[in-house]
This record gives structure tokens, C-alpha cells and sequence, in this order.
């Protein structure tokens, strides 16, 4: 194939930020300092749902140094209706008469001083009239609890734009998905099988805390924010001020790691008010601590029943998986409708059945991490498999590979599945893993076993990217985009794209931040959307480019195939090294919105993202502590366009995942979390990495990506946490249903499997 | 009230005299009062790494360092390994090479905790590496590639 | 900065310190390597009107074998115990001990009179100076006073110093020909404090004079006496050690907090003290087993 010549595709072409990374100058947000910035630290409530009697702030006033304490009556002031969101416009900018969890912003003191601002907020006290509260996700979907009175969709996305949300309950979402009879399915199939599982609360950490600056001035604002959705955010804000978009300028450098967690709309809302009111710039930074309070994963209770045949064909599933949103939608609800639609798994059945549900609850928001909601559903398709193959006596990856969804073959929605490698994704983890292979289980306190997982996700859908090529008058290049650097390598994948049409070297573009003065729309740096998306737009605005520089070239009545240079053209056209070419493109992929009832779609997603796993595991059955002794990732990405990037993208959200299954939980009592600093909130550290850690791509090709490429960021997410499940199912004989996998949760398993209590219980 | 103290400190070989609250660490002294914003805060409780820098040569966590406690050591930051638009030095350029870091946020941390790793000979192994580094974090995950960097700058050292 | 106010002073002398101690009471806080004392600071969990440092005093640092005993100087950094020749040989337990003490850039700041003057209940250290019989010495207005380690650890966060008083030095018997010694901890993530562990000491080769200590169980560093005491009478077979187990559960008052249940704890105590009795009497016990921490 051509691509194996080019000097760019395929190239293991280094980070273009590289040097300014390992030597501490990259730009992040969280070093900005502007003339006459005041610093907002924020106030929280203490209990998780209340009416607000009253806030005293006089004493934090009072403070020598504190410049305003606001409160949701300030914000009033500038924003008339302070209530924002992508899905349902239900965040208020701070409280507004109601809490609804414990760590809700409630007031904000701005200061010159941050240290003076920190002091003061522990100056302010409130009284609250508490209410009953609703914490976890089934209670909610029946409770009396309401966590909000009236429900108010947003109306933004066009994949959204049918959300109501079931008034007088907590549900904000309700998709349904109908495909054959599955009842029907059970009543003939010889096994009907039925289980539940549960992921828990979990948050994405990024070392570069949430952190947000607003300048505004004589009606025009100018953002600098770690953000993953410029566009979005310029959008939301010019809503809420009721401003054209082009007073808003939205400003994003580097990011401090994002995961999903600086999409839509974060702090940005609260330091344009603060800087409307104060008429000074304002920067909000969180701590470490403050993060848990922002937005998390969503944890999700999943009942999945399945009718099986007796040679393992499975023939009717029904799935109702119900999420916690927290206390404010975010964007659950397309997480709902997203990880919804693939939570039968990536497996060929004939009769389906899904509701999937977003519920309000009294905890910190939930958005999108790593996977949109993928991980959560194959946590419980694939044990749920595994539970099956097991009962059938059957070869776990062959009673897989029967059931495997094929290329050409209709998914659940009926959209036809196209370059999803799926079967070679888990052969490839078998094969790693010598799964045919006797392996030695051990016979004495320490015992080994294996497991093998495999899992799918659709992609947001439908969204738009655009891009401008811009060819100065010497022939250097500048590439204009609104996708965020945040460490996944899209300057430099999009740098590699734009060169090869140009045929120039990656490493002389220069890519140039989101700004949305001057970079063009993009829906967000998000769900593996990305290098398709973007990286569509960015090949054929290139491409826009070199159809310019042809038709100049026939202006200047050059022949055809003259390959004058670039400055040449220029320098005839103009007389002089002036003037630009600028090639741009938008992209946006063919959709089919699903049917509302029945969920069916002929085009529900671009393209699939495709992950499977594979993990050997030692388990202490004197403790339940375990070692992971080998961790295989298999994914598809498509031609891997860097591979170099590819592979520190799927190793780092294998090891992201590694930690939402073995430590990482939000731990409440009371509705209080308890565990919310890296003290006690435990993320993998370079002892947690198995010894043999292999993450690998298929060979692959996504035919309508740009260049066969498509994401890469969150497929080794899917499928690892039932992997490490199955392998200890398969090493001590007990299923454990909740994540995440605990020695503590194995150890009491095994002392019910032996009847042995411990002591004093 | 707090009384202020001044203190004079050698941040990568030049003297900064500076008049503080007592309550000021060491990583704020750097990136607020001296603009030295290489060296970042992460979690500012000593549980991340990203603040590790140099005192006496050794690493330390700036964040639980009080800037008076450094007084009078020399202190090495990220800034101070390589001059700007110099030559790297061989862990940076390691880290380069083996892009052992996503969104970069932890690796001035992670160079100078790597530096010291070499200097005090705990970068003798893979699994010595691990142990030695484990103390600082990268949620973006570029563990393998942080081990492979050490490794490479440390087999150049010795 | 997110501590409350305070004043600094650094003092030169342990005449010094103790002059300012004198002068602000119960107000005063020793600053030592301060990897402790700062979170705890930023957490607000302290508000002292003021730090003194004694990171100055030279003579409070350093590692001598003199007479069989060990000293070593309260500001004696971790990193120096760990890469001590004197400490490897005549302390081994200790050496043992201090790697797993946060991370290294923890380890170059943090000193071992700072770590037992916090006496967090979930380090290393307490328990490891409880196994050796330790003897801490303290210096206050009217001299020095040598407090065992058995009486030094009083509850949470609690020792038997005084507000006059700095811990000045350690001191440890030299390790006996035939001594042996053994040292297990369980986290939840490599690196950080145990859920539960044990530093155990036996100086000869039979089970009369073993010491086992536990950290993570409970509210202070613990000895178990009377599993001790059982090994004793009982030697270290399996009778004696199913006794020795049995014995914990008056010896330890586990707790339970987000890292794991009392129930938990007290079960993992019984199967560390198992562990640690293979390493000190691998005849008696049977060999050494691999441990998955």
C-alpha cells in the first residue's frame, strides 16, 4: 500500500510539544496570571440536599483583603437565568435557594490573594433546612425523593433533541431499544440466565486540577480555560448572556489531562459571572480535593438476562441498566443513550430488548470518562458471559467467538457493522495469552487463573468538525483546530494528516490552539471522535488547500504538473512574499437518529470502537490480595496513523481502567464522600503495572477514516475490568458482581464459598 | 498576625532574597513569588510528585517543604536542568525519545525524580525503577514508557 | 498556603528550642522534616502559633554504635537509615522497615524522631521501635529522660512527650549474633500505609524473647504480649502458633476505617504473625512462603 512510502502516515513521528513538555515551558492554564485578577475560592454545603435558610458571609466580607463575597443573587446581576448544562439546563452557577449535594457550590469569595480568599470561605456559614436525599440509582428510579422539581432539557445536540425526562420522577432519561420478541426468545431458548452488576462511583483525576479564567470587559468576554470543548463552551455562554458568539472568545493551551472530565460546560459559567460581577478578571482553580465535587463516572446497576441455546447460541437478551447521574445531568444523558445502545454486548442476538435510564440522585455530578459509559455495561456483559460459558460448561473465548457480531451483520440497532474487528481483537488476546494452554492454577494458598473479555462502543454521533488550512507566503504551514491537546498526540496525528496531503513533513506545521477568534468549530475533543472526525476535516481542508494552489497556478498560466513552489506562485501572484491560501473543510458523518420507541437506527454511529482483554491473575487465598501477572489490550484502530502514540494511548487507558477496577472508589456515608483527596483515593502508581503489560492493535483499516484511522483513546477501556473479573472467577471459584475487585470483597467471598466466617461477624 | 520572615533562597544557582508569610511552601515560593512555573501542583498534599524538585541535591516534595526550611540549600527545578533552547539534558531528552509522558503535567516532576533516581543508583532494574519512581504519579498512564526512559538515561550514565 | 497563621523560627541550638518551647507551650509545634506536620497543617487539623524548626541543629542528626547500643539522632533523615551501613548490619529490621515509608522524596525529608513523635498509628516506624525495645530520650527544662518504647506510645497521635520536651535520639540495641526478625505489611496500593502490619523481633534463635509489634490495627502501634507469651510456652510449631493467634484477640483492638473492616484486620493479623513466624523459626513453621501484598 501507498501509505507504507509516506514520511508521515504510519510514522512514529515524535510529540510536536515534546520539548516544551520535558523541560516544564508547555502552557497550561493553570500558570495564568492576568492585571488585576482576582482569585475565587468556593464555599460548598455540608449536607447533600436542603433549602437554603440563609448564608451569613459578612464575617468573610469583613476580611482585610477580600475584594466580594458572591452569592447565586450577584450572579442574577449579570446572568438573568443562571442555569446551565449540555443536556438539561439544570446546574444553577451556584446554588439557587436548594442544595443537592454535599459539596455544591454555594458562595464564591474573590480575593487579590488567594490565601485571603481561602480564609474567608472558612469565615462564611449557612443554615439549611435538610431534606430526605436519594443516593443510589434504583432507589431513585421509584423514591418520593425528588432531586429536581421541574426537569428542563436543553435542547443543544441534535442526538439529544427528544429529551423530556419523565416528569415528577428522577429520571431524566429513558431510551428504549426493541428488536425481535425476547420474551418469546426465553420462553424457547433451553437456558434463560439472569444477573446484576454494579460499577461504582469513580473520578478522572486529572493532575492539572479543573481551572478556569474569565476576562471580561465593556461587553466582550475572553475565556482561558482547561477545557475539551472550546465550541461548546462559547455556545453555552453566549446563551446564557443572551451575547452573540462573537463576544466570546474562548482561549484553551495545554491541558493537565482531561479524560472526559473538562467537556461541556465546568467552571467556565461560574467565572464569567464572577467577572461580570466583580468587572475584573477572574480565575477559578480547584484543588486536588475540590475535583470529586466537579463531575465523575457514573456508577451503574445493571440487570442483564440472557436466552441461551444448548450448542451456546444466544438467542434473546434483555438488558436494564440504570445510571447515576448525580445531582445534575451533565452529559448523562447521552452517556445513557450511548453505552445504552451496545449494553447487549457486541454479540449477534437475535432478540433485544434495553431500557437504559438516567437518574438524578443527591451525589456529585456524573459525565463522561474514558469509554462514555462502555465500560460499565461490558463490566456486566462480560462476566454475565463468562457466568453463562460456565454453566454450559463451555470454552469461554469460543462461546464468545459463536456469538461474535461479524462485519455485515445488523447490531442491536440494526446498523450494519462495518470494520469493527472484533473476532481478531479477542483471537489476538487469546492468542497472548497461550489461551489454549494448559495453565498451572496452583494447588495451595496461591491460585491462579485467567479471563479474557471483549467489548464495543458506538460514537457520538451526529457531530461536526472543521478545519482551516493556512499556506503563508514562504510555504509554511498553519493548521487551525479547535481539538484540544490534552496528551493524546492530536497536534501532532493532525500535523501527520495535513502533511501528507501537503506533502511536507509533519513537524513543520505548526498547529494552532483553540482559540475561537480565530480556530473554527469542532463539537469537542471527546469520545474517540477525534482523529475521524477532525481528522477527516483536516485531510480534505488540505486537500481544499492544494486545489487553491492548482488553480493559482493556472491563473499564473502555469502548465499543468508544473510543480512551481509554493513561494513562487506567491511571489508571481502578488510580486512580492505576500498573501495566504487557506484550504477548509467541515466534516459531519452520515446519522440516522434512532426511532424513539424502538431505538432502531440504520446509521447510529460513525464508526466502532473496539477493545478487548485478557488478564492472568494470582490470588492470596489467605487474604484476597491479588496480583495481576500479565495484562493483554488488544484494540482496533484502524490504521494506527502514529503508532508510537497508539501505544501509549492504549496503555494509559488500560492503566486508567486498571485502577477503576482494583482501587479507585468514591466511598459515602451519609451522602458525605470520604475519601475525596489522593490520601485516600487510590490511583494506580508504577508498582500496579503487571509485570507483563502487552497493548497491542489489530491490523486493521476503518475504510471511510481519514487514512484508515479512526480513535484510539478509550478502546482499552472497555473490556478490562470483566477481564480481571473472569481471571479471578477462574482462579479461586467466586463471582464478584461489584466493582472495584478488592482484596477485602474477595476474601469475604471466599470465606462464604468455604463457610467460614471471620471471626466476630 | 503572621510575621513575615525573609529568606534567601539559590534556586538554580542564582540567590533570590525573598520577605514571606512563614506559611509559604516551597512550591508556591517557585511559582508564585519567583514565576517558576515548570515545577506544578497537583495535589499540594505530598501524594502526586509533580511538585519534586532538588534541595541539597536531593528530591524532594515542594509542597511540603516550607520555602523557609529551603533557605540557604540549593535548590534545582525542571528550569534548572537545561538551559532554554539548549541541549537537553539526557533525561529529558529520554523522556523525549521514548515519549514517556502524555499531557505532560507530572513530567517535570517525573525528570527531576528521575534524576535523582540515576544520581542515587536506584535505576539499577526495571523493578528497581518501579519502586523508586512509584512515588510519582501520571494519571494519563505512560508508566512503561517512564521505565524505559530511566532505564535508557541511566544505562547512559553509568 | 493553606495553613492558618503561624509563626517560624529556626533555632540554631536544642537550648534554643527548648527556650522556645518554653515560651509558647502548648502553642509551640517541632518542625522537623515536616512530612507530616505540613498536610496536617494544610488540612487545618493544627493550628500551632509557631513552627520550630529544628532542621538547624546539626547534632541532632547522625547514626553511632557505641557500647552495643545504636543511637540515632531524632533528625536522622529515613534516606539515611535506609543507606546506613551500621543500620543494615546491627538494625536490620529497621533497614528493612524504612523502604516502605512513603517514596523516596518523602524518605530525604522525613526524620525518624519526627515519624515517632507523630506516632501516626498506621507507620512503620513506631511499630518497629516497639519489637526492638527501643529507648527514646527525650529532652525537656530540667535534662534528658529515657522513655521505653512499650511506654512512649500513649494512644492516637499520642506519645508520653511532654510540650516542654523534644525527642532527641533513639536508642537501640545492636543486633545479637543469632537475632532474627521479621517485617510484613498489607496496602491497598503498594506504597501506602498498611491496612495491616507486623515487625516482629526474636534475639536469639528460640521464641523466648521475641517481640511482635503491629501497625494499621489499630489506634497506636501494638505489642502482642500474649501471643508472645504463647510462643513461649508453646514454641513455634503449629499449636503454638494457632495459640499465638488465638492470643491476638486480646491483644489488638483492631478498627475499622475506608482501608478495611476491625473483623478484616483482626484476620490479617493472625495470618501476618503466621507469616512472620516462618521467617523467624522457618524449622518450627515450615518455609518461607510468597507473599501477594
Amino acid at each position: 500500500m501507498a501509505r507504507t512510502a509516506s514520511r508521515n502516515i504510519g510514522q512514529s513521528i515524535p510529540r510536536l510539544e515534546a520539548r516544551e513538555k520535558v523541560t516544564g515551558r508547555a502552557e497550561y492554564v493553570h500558570h495564568l496570571r492576568l492585571p488585576g485578577m482576582l482569585y475565587g475560592k468556593i464555599f460548598r454545603s455540608t449536607v447533600p440536599h436542603a433549602r437554603i435558610k440563609s448564608v451569613d458571609v459578612s464575617a468573610a466580607q469583613a476580611l482585610e483583603g477580600v475584594y466580594r463575597v458572591v452569592t447565586i443573587d450577584d450572579i442574577r446581576e449579570a446572568i438573568p437565568h443562571p442555569y446551565y448544562g449540555p443536556a438539561f439546563h439544570d446546574q444553577p452557577i451556584l446554588a439557587d435557594g436548594k442544595v443537592r449535594f454535599a459539596g455544591e457550590p454555594v458562595a464564591v469569595v474573590l480575593a487579590a490573594d488567594p490565601h485571603i480568599a481561602q480564609e474567608a470561605v472558612g469565615l462564611i456559614s449557612a443554615e439549611y433546612e435538610e431534606l430526605p436525599a436519594v443516593f443510589d440509582e434504583v432507589e431513585a428510579m421509584s423514591s418520593d425523593v425528588l432531586v429536581h422539581d421541574v426537569l428542563k432539557p436543553a435542547a443543544t445536540f441534535p442526538d439529544l433533541k427528544h429529551l423530556a425526562g419523565r416528569t415528577g420522577t428522577n429520571v431524566a432519561l429513558d431510551y428504549h431499544l426493541l428488536r425481535g420478541d425476547p420474551e418469546a426468545g426465553f420462553a424457547a431458548a433451553d437456558h434463560v440466565f439472569e444477573h446484576t452488576y454494579r460499577s461504582q462511583q469513580v473520578m478522572h483525576i486529572p493532575m492539572e486540577p479543573f481551572v478556569s479564567v474569565a476576562d471580561a470587559a465593556d461587553g466582550r468576554l475572553t475565556l482561558h480555560t482547561a477545557s475539551q470543548s472550546p465550541s461548546f463552551v462559547r455556545i453555552e455562554i453566549a446563551r446564557l448572556l443572551g451575547w452573540p458568539e462573537n463576544r466570546v472568545r474562548v482561549k484553551v493551551p495545554y491541558l493537565g489531562g482531561g479524560f472526559g472530565g473538562k467537556l461541556y460546560i465546568k467552571l467556565e459559567a461560574l467565572v464569567t459571572a464572577l467577572s461580570l460581577v466583580a468587572r475584573r478578571p477572574v480565575k477559578v482553580a480547584l484543588t486536588m480535593e475540590e475535583q470529586f465535587f466537579m463531575v465523575t463516572r457514573h456508577p451503574c446497576t445493571f440487570t442483564i438476562k440472557s436466552g441461551v441455546n444448548k450448542d451456546g447460541t444466544i438467542v434473546a437478551r434483555t438488558c436494564k441498566v440504570v445510571w447515576n447521574g448525580g445531582a445534575y445531568a451533565d452529559i448523562g444523558p447521552r452517556v445513557t443513550q450511548k453505552a445504552g445502545f451496545t449494553s447487549a454486548g457486541p454479540y449477534d442476538i437475535e432478540n433485544v430488548e434495553i431500557h437504559s435510564y438516567a437518574v438524578y440522585t443527591n451525589r456529585p455530578p456524573c459525565g463522561a470518562l474514558r469509554g462514555f459509559g462502555a465500560p460499565q455495561t461490558a463490566w456486566a456483559y462480560e462476566c454475565h458471559m463468562d457466568e453463562i460459558a460456565e454453566a454450559l460448561g463451555m470454552d469461554k473465548v469460543a462461546f464468545r467467538r459463536k456469538n461474535l457480531l461479524q462485519n455485515g451483520r445488523p447490531q442491536a440497532t440494526g446498523t450494519i457493522v462495518q470494520d469493527a474487528a472484533l473476532e481478531q481483537a479477542l483471537d489476538q488476546v487469546a492468542d497472548r495469552l497461550n489461551w489454549n494452554e494448559p495453565l498451572d492454577r496452583g494447588d495451595g494458598r496461591i491460585r491462579r487463573g485467567r479471563g479474557i473479555a471483549v467489548g464495543f462502543k458506538g460514537i457520538t454521533a451526529p457531530t461536526t468538525s472543521v478545519a482551516i488550512v493556512n499556506l503563508y507566503a514562504d510555504g509554511s504551514c498553519g493548521l487551525y483546530i479547535s481539538t484540544v491537546e490534552m496528551g493524546q498526540g492530536s497536534d501532532t496525528v493532525m500535523a501527520q494528516i495535513a502533511a501528507e496531503v501537503l506533502d511536507m513533513d509533519a513537524a513543520a506545521i505548526k498547529v494552532v490552539h483553540p482559540d475561537t477568534d480565530v480556530t473554527p468549530y469542532d463539537m469537542g475533543t471527546l469520545g474517540s471522535r477525534s482523529t475521524f472526525h477532525m481528522g477527516t476535516a483536516v485531510r480534505l481542508a488540505a486537500e481544499d488547500a492544494r486545489k487553491k494552489i492548482a488553480e493559482l497556478a493556472r491563473e499564473l498560466g502555469l502548465p499543468e504538473g508544473s510543480n512551481l513552489p509554493l513561494p513562487e506562485l506567491f511571489r508571481r501572484k502578488y510580486g512580492m512574499q505576500a498573501g495566504n491560501i487557506i484550504g477548509t473543510a467541515s466534516f459531519i458523518p452520515k446519522y440516522e437518529k434512532p426511532d424513539a420507541e424502538t431505538g432502531h437506527s440504520r446509521n447510529a454511529t460513525p464508526f466502532w470502537g473496539v477493545g478487548a482483554s485478557g488478564a492472568e491473575v494470582e490470588v492470596d487465598t489467605e487474604t484476597g490480595h491479588y496480583r495481576i501477572t500479565k495484562l493483554v489490550n488488544v484494540a482496533d484502530v484502524g490504521t494506527a496513523l502514529n503508532p508510537k502514540l497508539v501505544q501509549v494511548q492504549l496503555s494509559g487507558a488500560g492503566i486508567m481502567q486498571l485502577g477503576f477496577t482494583t482501587t479507585e472508589e468514591m466511598v459515602y456515608r451519609d451522602g458525605q464522600l470520604t475519601n475525596g483527596s489522593l490520601a485516600d483515593y487510590k490511583i494506580p502508581t508504577l508498582l500496579d503495572i503487571p509485570p507483563e503489560f502487552i497493548n497491542e492493535h489489530v491490523d486493521s483499516e476503518q475504510k471511510d477514516g481519514p487514512f484508515g484511522g479512526k480513535g484510539a483513546g478509550e478502546s482499552t477501556t472497555i473490556a478490562l475490568s470483566p477481564a480481571i473479573g473472569n481471571a479471578l472467577f477462574d482462579a479461586v471459584g467466586v463471582r464478584l458482581t461489584d466493582l472495584p475487585l478488592t482484596p477485602e470483597k474477595i476474601f469475604r467471598a471466599l470465606c462464604e464459598a468455604n463457610g467460614t466466617p471471620l471471626a466476630g461477624e | 498576625m503572621t510575621t513575615e520572615i525573609t529568606i534567601e533562597l539559590d534556586i538554580n544557582g542564582r540567590s533570590e532574597t525573598l520577605t514571606l508569610d512563614p506559611r509559604v511552601t516551597l512550591l508556591d515560593a517557585l511559582r508564585e513569588h519567583l514565576g517558576l512555573t515548570g515545577t506544578k501542583k497537583g495535589c499540594d498534599q505530598g501524594q502526586c510528585g509533580a511538585c519534586t524538585v532538588h534541595v541539597d541535591g536531593a528530591r524532594v516534595l515542594s509542597c511540603l517543604t516550607l520555602a523557609a526550611q529551603a533557605a540557604g540549600r540549593p535548590v534545582t527545578t525542571i528550569e534548572g536542568l537545561s538551559a532554554p533552547g539548549g541541549e537537553l539534558h539526557p533525561v529529558q531528552a529520554a523522556f523525549l525519545e521514548h515519549d514517556a509522558f502524555q499531557c505532560g503535567y507530572c513530567t517535570p516532576g517525573q525528570i527531576m525524580s528521575a534524576v535523582a533516581c540515576i544520581r542515587e543508583g536506584h535505576a539499577g532494574s526495571d523493578e528497581e525503577i518501579r519502586e523508586y519512581m512509584a512515588g510519582n504519579l501520571c494519571r494519563c498512564g505512560a508508566y512503561p514508557h517512564i521505565v524505559a526512559a530511566v532505564r535508557q538515561a541511566a544505562e547512559m550514565a553509568s | 498556603m493553606k495553613a492558618p497563621d503561624f509563626d517560624y523560627v529556626r533555632v540554631r541550638s536544642l537550648d534554643e528550642a527548648l527556650a522556645a518551647l518554653a515560651a509558647h507551650g502548648e502553642g509551640a509545634r517541632i518542625l522537623a522534616g515536616g512530612q507530616s506536620l505540613v498536610p496536617a497543617l494544610n488540612l487545618r487539623l493544627l493550628a500551632p502559633e509557631i513552627l520550630v524548626d529544628i532542621g538547624g541543629i546539626a547534632d541532632l542528626s547522625g547514626i553511632a554504635l557505641a557500647d552495643g547500643t545504636i543511637r540515632i539522632g531524632a533528625m536522622t533523615r529515613h534516606a539515611d537509615l535506609e543507606r546506613s551501613p551500621e543500620i543494615a548490619r546491627h538494625v536490620p529490621l529497621l533497614a528493612r522497615a524504612v523502604r516502605e515509608i512513603g517514596h523516596p522524596a518523602i524518605r530525604n525529608r522525613g526524620t525518624i524522631g519526627g515519624s515517632l513523635a507523630h506516632a501516626d498509628p498506621a507507620s512503620e516506624l513506631p511499630a518497629c521501635v516497639l519489637a526492638l525495645e527501643a529507648r527514646i530520650v527525650a529532652r525537656g527544662p530540667s535534662g534528658e529522660r529515657t522513655i521505653a518504647a512499650s511506654d512512649f506510645f500513649r494512644g492516637l497521635y499520642e506519645t508520653a512527650l511532654g510540650p516542654d520536651e523534644i525527642l532527641v535520639r533513639i536508642e537501640i540495641p545492636a543486633a545479637a549474633a543469632g537475632e532474627r526478625f521479621a517485617f510484613h505489611e498489607l496496602a491497598r496500593r503498594h506504597g501506602d500505609y498498611a491496612m495491616a502490619g507486623i515487625a516482629a523481633l526474636a534475639r536469639d534463635t528460640g521464641a523466648a524473647t521475641l517481640r511482635i509489634a503491629y501497625f494499621g490495627i489499630g489506634s497506636r502501634p501494638m505489642l502482642a504480649a500474649g501471643a508472645a507469651a504463647a510462643l513461649r510456652d508453646h514454641g513455634a510449631s503449629e499449636a503454638g502458633a494457632a495459640a499465638a493467634v488465638r492470643a491476638l484477640g486480646a491483644d489488638l483492638e483492631p478498627q475499622s476505617d475506608l482501608q478495611a473492616s476491625a473483623a478484616l484486620r483482626m484476620h490479617l493479623a493472625g495470618v501476618l504473625l503466621r507469616r512472620a513466624l516462618k521467617d523467624l523459626f522457618p524449622d518450627a513453621a515450615g518455609g518461607r512462603e510468597e507473599e501477594i501484598a
